[in-house]
């Protein structure tokens, strides 16, 4: 028998009431006040019509056994589970924990649970989701998409209450919550540069598009700002952001290719770890032979070794909207899509020469 | 379209009743199919339609899987393989961080607001005495033993490993990091291991240097813990933490204290993360066999909603524990 199975009038009946972990039920209250079960419903429903005696002798038996409204329930009757489901290629990604806890903090600030659903960065388990084919149970989704690209995205027919994270769309198909991946790129290797570095890697880069263009892209153009020529050998591909073993492979390549730098930027902090690992093996000094910036301001970042330093690409502020853009659609709001996008902020550590901090 | 089962059996050219039994965990297939039928599933991304099994079975077909916290990388590590394996059976994981809070962990074992078929709980708050407390198949991660009832690893042998190997390399003054009072708990138990093979190792314990963190293992609580260690000037050698986020924490509150490690303070986790293979200086650990120990959750947990007996694997995932030694308390150029 399970929970689901539930009516607040009809509990199992193969559970004797003096089972102390079954959930108090309507009728138990309506037992113990000697009252009709429907009495009792209309005593909690606020009706008007029952009599002042009546209506305290069940509101003493719901005190008395600690009654709830089964909020399974009442989601039956209004047709909503009361979840939502973000979708995500990897948890164990830090930056996919990391905004995991705020969604779902998010989340229960609005009394909704959040079902997180793996997708892990499979093309079709992604498309099923933004199409409606996994999402029987909840009443709407947030996605973050990896598999599919930005142009198959805009193609696919979005079903119900949608909000999209990930890269800023051209003709988003839904609503978004986005970072400004290119601003805040840029503003990474500003601040390298404006440390005086000059031979800056990038690790990350894809041929897939979406946010590994935008970054790619941030990084060209404060590299053209401060007129400092791109030099290709320095832009390393990594195509499983996923990974710290990602970062470690393509530094191990940039140290290899013999192309001196004095730089690393790399598209997200799991990957800056992987670098960051390889360099202290081969006994370069962070930040002194090589300065390290990382995208994301995971956790993990004000504990490694160095610090790193990181932009935070609003990721608070995309937990909060895109969970009251979701809210909005589940409401019933209609219109086109909208697309928010985050502020985002540098947070200088140790990596690129910022002052030490201890975490304690 | 979404992919159904006949898409899978004629991917990997067998029959819808063989795609059918790999699924559903059932015995006797061969390998060589059932590794067929997994691939398929994967290339595909065929799930089972929950909706059709809601109608056969009065099931919601979402099971809830309650962990302390998603930032640190242990538990991240284990829900993604919760997520994969349940993925894998056509079920809907329900996250629920629950802080490690008692409140929290008992609401979830009580279905919380319904619609669970089941749940899987990782528990720091619960104790022995609320065992009873489930009013819904459960089934408890961790490192607490109760056949049919426990997914768990026994980490004993793993942490006397680790304290031999501390004695070994010079240490006499080990901290524990997750030490915790309430009798059952994971702290405790790992704790009183600690004990033994403190003992066994013919160290004196002392108790000032077994420290309770509070109930979230993570990296800043370690680095809370290890500062006021090392601020205190007691002498230390030695830090022994029960997850890898702690370790890290305790690992960074050294450095910043100018200490060299392993030179000055030896560091061990647990869990056998990412985080643990790439810190600087890496990380020795424990390994716990996470998705062993997920793979047994999720059989056990079906089991227990389907009103089976537990399966003869029961309550212990045979999981890969042990003591992966590297730089924190090698040193450097030897791992």
């Amino acid at each position: 028998m399970t929970a689901a199975a539930e009516g607040p009038a009809e509990g199992p009946a193969d559970r004797t009431p003096a089972d102390p972990a079954r959930p108090v039920t309507m009728a138990d209250v309506a037992a113990a006040a000697g009252v009709s079960v429907k009495t009792v419903s209309n005593v909690l429903a606020g009706h008007a019509h029952v009599r002042p005696g009546t209506r305290d002798r069940v509101l003493a038996a719901v005190d008395a056994l600690g009654y709830r409204v089964n909020p399974f329930a009442s989601r039956l009757r209004s047709g909503r589970t009361g979840v939502i489901a973000f979708a995500l290629p990897h948890l164990y990604q830090p930056y996919f924990g990391d905004l995991a806890e705020r969604v779902i903090a998010e989340g229960e600030r609005r009394g909704l649970a959040v079902v997180i659903e793996p997708t892990d960065a499979v093309a079709a388990a992604e498309r099923a989701v933004l199409t409606g084919g996994r999402r029987q149970q909840v009443d709407g989704a947030i996605v973050s998409p990896a598999a599919l690209s930005p142009a198959e995205v805009e193609r696919l027919r979005v079903e119900g209450p949608v909000v999209l994270l990930g890269p800023r769309l051209g003709a988003p198909p839904a609503d978004q919550a986005v970072m400004d991946d290119r601003g805040a790129a840029r503003t990474a290797v500003a601040h390298l540069l404006a440390t005086g570095r000059r031979r800056i890697a990038a690790i990350g880069a894809t041929p897939r598009g979406g946010s590994a263009a935008l970054r790619e892209a941030g990084y060209r153009d404060a590299l053209a700002a401060a007129g400092v020529p791109v030099d290709d050998a320095l832009v390393l591909d990594a195509p499983d952001w996923d990974r710290r073993s990602s970062g470690a492979a393509a530094a191990v390549r940039l140290l290899g290719s013999g192309a001196p730098f004095d730089a690393v930027f790399c598209f997200n902090d799991a990957m800056a770890f992987g670098a960051l690992r390889v360099l202290a093996s081969r006994g370069l000094r962070v930040p002194d032979d090589v300065a390290v910036v990382g995208f994301d301001d995971t956790e993990q970042a004000r504990f490694s070794t160095p610090p790193l330093t990181s932009v935070d690409p609003g990721q608070e502020q995309i937990a909060r909207t895109a969970v009251e853009l979701l809210v909005d659609r589940i409401g019933g709001y209609a219109g086109e899509p909208r697309v928010v996008v985050a502020e985002h902020r540098l947070a200088v550590r140790e990596s690129t020469g910022g002052p030490r901090t201890p975490v304690a | 379209m979404a992919v159904t089962m006949q898409d899978v059996a004629r991917r990997a050219a067998v029959s819808v009743k063989t795609v059918s039994r790999v699924v559903n965990d059932e015995p006797h297939i061969s390998p060589d199919k059932r590794a067929r039928v997994l691939a398929a599933i994967e290339e595909l991304g065929y799930r089972l339609n929950p909706a059709a099994r809601t109608l056969r079975t009065g099931r919601s077909g979402v099971i809830g899987l309650g962990l302390p916290d998603l930032r640190e990388p242990y538990y991240a590590e284990l829900a993604h393989a919760v997520l994969q394996q349940a993925g894998r059976r056509g079920l809907t994981v329900l996250v629920d961080p629950t802080g490690g809070d008692r409140d929290r962990e008992l609401a979830l074992l009580r279905g919380r607001g319904g619609g669970l078929d089941g749940v899987l709980l990782y528990a720091l708050g619960v104790g022995a005495e609320d065992a009873d407390a489930a009013a819904l198949p459960a089934v408890l991660l961790g490192e607490r033993v109760e056949p049919g009832v426990a997914a768990a690893v026994d980490a004993d042998p793993a942490v006397a490993a680790a304290v031999a190997h501390l004695v070994e390399t010079g240490r006499r003054r080990i901290a524990v990091l997750g030490a915790d009072p309430r009798p059952g708990s994971p702290g405790a138990r790992r704790t009183a291991a600690f004990r033994r093979a403190a003992r066994d190792a013919g160290l004196d314990v002392d108790e000032a240097l077994l420290l309770d963190v509070g109930p979230r293992w993570g990296r800043q609580a370690g680095a809370e813990a290890a500062a006021r260690l090392l601020d205190s000037g007691r002498p230390v050698d030695a830090l022994v933490a029960h997850t890898d986020a702690l370790a890290l924490g305790a690992l960074r509150a050294a450095l910043d204290r100018g200490l060299r490690v392993p030179e000055d303070l030896a560091v061990v986790g647990s869990g056998d993360t990412e985080d643990a293979r790439y810190a600087v200086p890496s990380l020795t650990s424990i390994a716990q066999g996470t998705s062993e120990v997920a793979g047994t959750a999720v059989a056990l947990l079906e089991d227990r909603i389907e009103g089976r007996a537990p399966r003869a694997d029961g309550a212990r995932a045979a999981a890969a524990v042990e003591l992966r030694l590297r730089e924190s308390t090698l040193g450097v150029g030897v791992a």
